[in-house]
């Protein structure tokens, strides 16, 4: 192999390592939807799933999949803003793959079906259409988070500040003592980190400006 | 007809176990049990895999499950050794085994740490400003010196903490501490306070496995000098006659002693136990053979028992025995009252001049979650209590009449970066009085 050719090799293998390392989902596209008389959200998503993901679910731990979605007005004020989590399993013994929502339990028989079936995601009715003025402009907003077996894991904050109730018994020859500490530089660094999403996250998405009478069913 | 029937029971049943089967499928995550087959780490540059197994609840071969996963990601940083951790895991040789993946940033520079709370001996105090370096020497130990600045308290302590001692399973702690602390004694009824320079230098070895899980034994180091003068709490005025019992004790004294404790915690939480028992024994000599111009031994028995019967409300009792010799100087005494003791009475007002050389204290309380939301430890919770407790010296020794009795009601909230805050209200059950008390933790 001649130098140039290494040097290809070598970039090729840095490019795909930092793109297995870097994976993280995206939202292609964000909409809502009219579902009867209210309104949900639907998008469609890419690359939900990284390795470290896959191989927690193929050995029979759970991964979580969190949609945080907002209602924003055109101008910018967020108005409404909700949550919904799905939990996925691989049963060992039965061989099957199950998905559980907040409304409903799907199994499927491969990975990629179930892959298939989170790349379209829709809430189910969120919103009633009061909503919505109907001359007002809105705009939703989506990030999904795609966490390895608990959802504690996306929740480094809590745990920064709750780290001071592992409380432990004084020794009886001391006097009593009931206390907390908090790690000041874990706060800041935590506030002011560059790091602007948590591992797992998508970047937030965006729909195009609608009006409530151009939603569509 | 008949063979129409006993289709229709036949279905019936197999409706039935269907249901069964099902609810029994959505109650189990998995049909069969996990088992950890190995442990791999992601990130580890100064640190040894070693010092992490050792705060982690499973090892290979273990059962492993979500909730598992869950409790060893927070054991993991609680440790401040890493700034984050995450947990993972990937198929290994066989079905049901599992290789777990723990990926870690290691931390690399001190923090800066603020801290506060509450003792029976000094009350409320804060460390506005301290610094703690986590895992130097990449073998999970750590040094940090604050500041404590508190109504009745102020100093600094220095401390190191070492996990694992010379490879050998041993958990060593050093403390020097440099306070200046006011102590509240009661003469004929009033409140004085009692300024004491304190410097005390203290080592405790404890183990990890084995027997030595159980054990603790330590050595302490210090002097102790009270002033010569004191000031009534009520109107500020300067008091200079001591009692001859304490008048005795004045003065510089070099107060150095061996402990030994003994200990067994079976609780299921430390936060809100609902289960299990937590019991020591302790014994504490302090005489001239260790360069100690104090002599006395000390005897302290300390139980707990938690129980819940629907895992809701939890009944808990605390039974507290002391002794100490006669001959022990005032401030190594015992004292009653207050928001760690009898709730009842204000801080330390039941202790005697001169203090107590005998205590007895028992409590039982019955806790209840008030949160319908099932959060653990619950974030609201609302307690009943009554408890009883009296205090001995040389002169006039414990007996029937000695106790006083107490009852009350409180409520606990637990809130972001204090823990649980503690509310009580309490009443003595031989006088027409209340005492409020706020204070931090379960009183027991």
């Amino acid at each position: 192999m001649n130098a140039r050719a290494k040097t290809i090799a070598i970039l090729f293998l840095l490019m795909t390592r930092s793109a297995v390392f870097a994976q993280k989902p995206q939202v292609q596209s964000v909409s809502p939807i009219k579902i009867g008389d209210r309104i949900g959200i639907t998008c469609n998503l890419n690359d939900l799933f990284a390795p470290k993901i896959v191989g927690t679910i193929k050995s029979g731990l759970p991964a979580l999949l969190n949609f945080d979605m907002r209602l924003h007005e055109e101008a910018g004020k967020e108005i409404w803003r909700g949550e919904q989590s799905w939990k996925i399993l691989y049963d060992l013994w039965t061989e099957k793959y199950r998905l559980r929502t907040n409304a409903e339990e799907k199994f499927f028989d491969s990975f990629s079906g179930l892959e298939e079936f989170c790349r379209r995601f829709q809430s189910g009715s969120l919103l009633s259409q009061t909503y919505f003025q109907r001359d007002k402009k809105y705009r939703v907003r989506v990030q999904v988070i795609v966490i390895p077996i608990n959802s504690r894991q996306k929740e480094q904050l809590r745990d920064i500040l709750e780290a001071s109730e592992s409380g432990q018994e004084s020794n009886p020859t001391e006097s009593r003592r009931n206390s907390f500490s908090v790690n000041i530089s874990q706060l800041i660094s935590f506030f002011m980190s560059s790091k602007s999403l948590p591992e797992g996250a998508s970047e937030w998405s965006e729909s195009a400006a609608f009006r409530i009478t151009e939603i569509s069913p | 007809m008949q063979l129409i029937r006993t289709k229709s029971s036949l279905r019936k049943i197999l409706l039935s176990l269907c249901f069964v089967l099902s609810a029994i499928a959505n109650a189990q995550e998995q049909s069969g049990s996990l088992t950890v087959e190995d442990i791999e780490f992601i990130g580890l540059r100064r640190t040894r895999p070693a010092i992490i197994t050792r705060h982690l609840t499973f090892e290979k071969g273990s059962a492993i499950s979500p909730e598992i996963i869950e409790e060893n990601y927070q054991r993991l940083l609680a440790t401040n050794f890493f700034k984050e951790v995450i947990f993972s895991t990937r198929p290994g040789s066989a079905r049901g085994k599992l290789i777990v993946v723990i990926e870690v940033r290691e931390r690399v520079w001190p923090v800066l740490e603020f801290a506060g709370g509450f003792t029976e001996l000094d009350g409320w105090y804060l460390s506005p400003l301290g610094i703690r370096a986590y895992n130097i020497f990449c073998s999970g130990q750590s040094l940090g010196l604050r500041m404590i600045i508190g109504d009745r308290v102020g100093g600094l302590n220095l401390n190191w903490h070492h996990p694992d001692l010379f490879a050998s399973g041993i958990d060593f702690r050093l403390d020097i501490d440099g306070l200046g602390r006011d102590i509240i004694h009661y003469f004929d009824g009033r409140e004085v306070l009692h300024h004491h320079e304190t410097g005390v230098l203290r080592l405790s070895f404890s183990g990890h496995r084995g027997l030595g899980r159980y054990l603790t034994a330590g050595y302490s180091a210090g002097s102790v000098k009270p002033d010569s003068s004191a000031k009534f709490t009520a109107n500020d005025s300067a008091f200079t006659t001591f009692p001859s019992i304490i008048q005795k004790d004045l003065g510089r004294k070099k107060v150095n002693s061996f402990w030994l404790s003994l200990q067994a915690d079976t609780r299921d939480n430390t936060i809100f136990p609902r289960k299990g028992f937590w019991g020591a024994i302790s014994v504490e000599a302090a005489d001239r053979e260790f360069g100690s111009e104090m002599q006395f031994t000390r005897w302290i028995f300390d139980a707990r028992f938690f129980g819940s019967r629907n895992r809701r409300a939890v009944a808990a009792l605390h039974l507290k025995a002391a002794k100490i010799s006669d001959s022990a100087p005032y401030y190594e005494r015992f004292y009653l009252g207050g928001a760690n003791s009898l709730r009842g009475f204000p801080e330390r007002s039941l202790t005697p001049v001169g203090w107590g050389t005998e205590l007895l204290l028992g409590s039982f309380e019955l806790r209840i979650p008030l949160s319908r939301r099932a959060s653990f430890p619950p974030p609201l919770s609302a307690a009943l209590f009554i408890e009883s407790g009296a205090i001995g010296t040389p002169e006039q020794r414990i007996n029937r009449d000695s106790f006083q009795y107490a009852a009350g009601f409180g409520v606990r909230l637990k809130l972001p970066l204090v823990g649980v805050l503690r509310m009580d209200f309490a009443y003595p059950l031989d006088k027409e009085d209340f005492k409020f008390h706020v204070s931090l933790g379960q009183t027991f």
